[in-house]
């Protein structure tokens, strides 16, 4: 009997501050909730892993998410990857004691490809996860931007993906930004290229709208893993007792309270704006029996 | 049950691995384990896990370097239970094909052997396995049925339940009897659970397992020696 492995299905958690938020292409952000508070509906809501992407870490150079992340990690008891401002094997070592299972690297490894090298040697490939977010120039390829999609490189992201590899990741994050937050399916063809660039596993993650999305990167895209963000989080922020309707209700989001200010005005205006973003909700459970029922096995 | 006396686990720190997330899950199940390296901490525990991450050489290093290995003995000679997670478990055996060189504790006959990739196209697997996986009792070949995981830490758990596991190596036990449950990746049938004795090992991490794997700590820490 031949078994491949289990595919994974991930929530990620893009936070600035305590705050989950969520944009389009890497912009655009607005609040949701408290990050620590979806961090454990996703636990009980049988996740297999959740990511936090701190969105802003590398942008002031600090990390704030220690104290986010060593409470969660009281919580919950499935693998969480923390990435966003991890630059040493310092930082790598800090978010490991904060509670921290992996760690996920972009922009530092991408300054000095030794952070992934060192830290790998220091605590083991399992929990060095390499992030690349990779924008489609059309006809340039898929060149890696870095910075949480603030800085463009000339890098090629097929390439980078072998030499994470060599250097000593564990696992590769794979985000196209150009199909993050708009919900209309991954970026099948990258995926597909990258994973049977690498022998390490591939999470893909960027674009999930429908249930159907999760399947066809998995058959089309070959990935590992498979990571979503608005899908989950519109179907599990729901209104809360003395909350009339989804809608902001004096400073209260659909959540929870949220900490720093943030933009809540699409709460009053709908998700709608310049750009109609069109996800279905759905649960973690949903998706896996949409994957189990096509012959793809996940943990249910 | 442990009543009356609370029961002390310790977590053996040798320099290896998150000791925390094992710290933390046994606090879900209500227990303040103790992260040592000292010996006599150690020794006075009622409980050892042995956790642990990276390569077969470097563990069997760190545990010589702390001086370890005989406290390690002493305490298995006691009747006490120790508990090996992940690379924790592969120590328990008596060498690996990663490490060639390095004796393992050798507390449980056998070697630790790595996945073989095929060649066959349609069958690839991704080495490191980075995954959820089942597990399940194996053949009892002397009585044509399948064991059963009654009085062990895997009473609570439920043939076919899933664990998290992170390894390219696999425990290949020489005594079927030791093996308590087992996996399937690729063409691998593997032994995910091993047990022997006051010794017992488990190659994915119950400390990452959800519910399930909080299952078998708690068994593990509330069993009556």
């Amino acid at each position: 009997m031949f078994q491949s492995n289990l595919i994974r299905v991930i929530a990620k958690l893009d936070i600035k501050g305590p705050n989950l938020i969520k944009g389009l292409q890497f912009d655009g952000h607005r609040v949701l909730g408290t990050a620590a508070e979806f961090a454990e509906i996703y636990y009980q809501a049988e996740a297999d892993e959740i990511i936090y992407q701190d969105t802003v870490a590398t942008l002031y150079g600090r990390n704030g998410l220690q104290d986010i992340v060593s409470k969660t990690a009281e919580k919950i008891f499935i693998p969480m990857t923390v990435a966003g401002g991890i630059r040493t094997v310092k930082d790598v070592e800090m978010m490991l004691k904060a509670g921290a299972d992996k760690v996920a690297i972009n922009t530092a490894a991408i300054k000095d490809i030794s952070v992934i090298t060192e830290s790998a040697k220091e605590f083991g490939a399992q929990c060095i996860v390499s992030s690349i977010e990779a924008y489609n120039m059309w006809e340039g390829g898929y060149k890696i931007w870095t910075d949480y999609g603030r800085e463009v490189t000339d890098i090629d992201a097929v390439e980078w993906a072998k030499q994470v590899e060599e250097a000593g990741a564990g696992e590769i994050l794979l985000t196209c930004i150009t199909n993050d937050g708009m919900g209309k399916g991954f970026d099948y063809s990258l995926t597909n290229t990258i994973a049977g660039s690498v022998s390490i596993p591939v999470i893909a993650s960027g674009g999930a709208g429908c249930v159907e999305d999760f399947h066809r990167v998995v058959t089309e895209g070959r990935a590992d893993a498979v990571c979503a963000a608005s899908c989950f989080h519109y179907q599990y922020a729901t209104a809360k007792d003395g909350q009339q309707t989804m809608q902001n209700n004096g400073s209260a989001l659909r959540m929870g309270r949220h900490i720093d200010t943030g933009n809540i005005d699409f709460l009053n205006e709908g998700y709608g704006g310049e750009q109609t973003v069109l996800v279905d909700p759905l649960t973690v459970k949903e998706v896996k029996q949409y994957l189990r029922s096509h012959d793809v096995k996940v943990r249910l | 049950m442990n009543t009356g006396k609370k029961v002390k686990v310790g977590i053996v720190d040798y320099g290896l691995g998150n000791l925390f997330s094992v710290q933390r899950a046994l606090r879900a199940v209500g227990v303040e384990g103790v992260i040592s390296k000292d010996h006599k901490t150690l020794l006075s525990m009622d409980k050892l896990i042995l956790p642990g991450v990276g390569t077969f050489g470097a563990g069997m290093t760190n545990l010589k370097a702390n001086n370890l290995i005989g406290v390690l003995d002493e305490y298995r000679q006691s009747g006490k239970s120790i508990f090996g997670i992940c690379l924790g478990m592969q120590l328990l055996l008596s060498q690996s094909e990663e490490s060639v060189g390095h004796k393992g504790l050798d507390y449980i006959s056998g070697k630790v052997v790595r996945f073989i990739q095929s060649s066959s196209k349609d069958e690839q697997i991704k080495i490191p396995q980075v995954s959820w996986n089942a597990i399940n009792p194996p053949m009892d070949e002397s009585l044509k049925k399948q064991k059963t995981w009654t009085d062990t830490s895997l009473e609570d758990v439920g043939a076919g339940d899933y664990f998290y596991f992170v390894h390219s190596y696999y425990v290949d036990v020489d005594n079927e009897d030791d093996c308590l449950a087992q996996s399937q990746y690729g063409r691998h049938r593997f032994c995910s659970v091993v047990r022997k004795d006051n010794v017992m090992g488990c190659q994915f991490h119950p400390e990452l397992s959800a519910e399930s794997g909080l299952n078998i700590l708690k068994k593990f820490v509330d069993a009556k020696d």
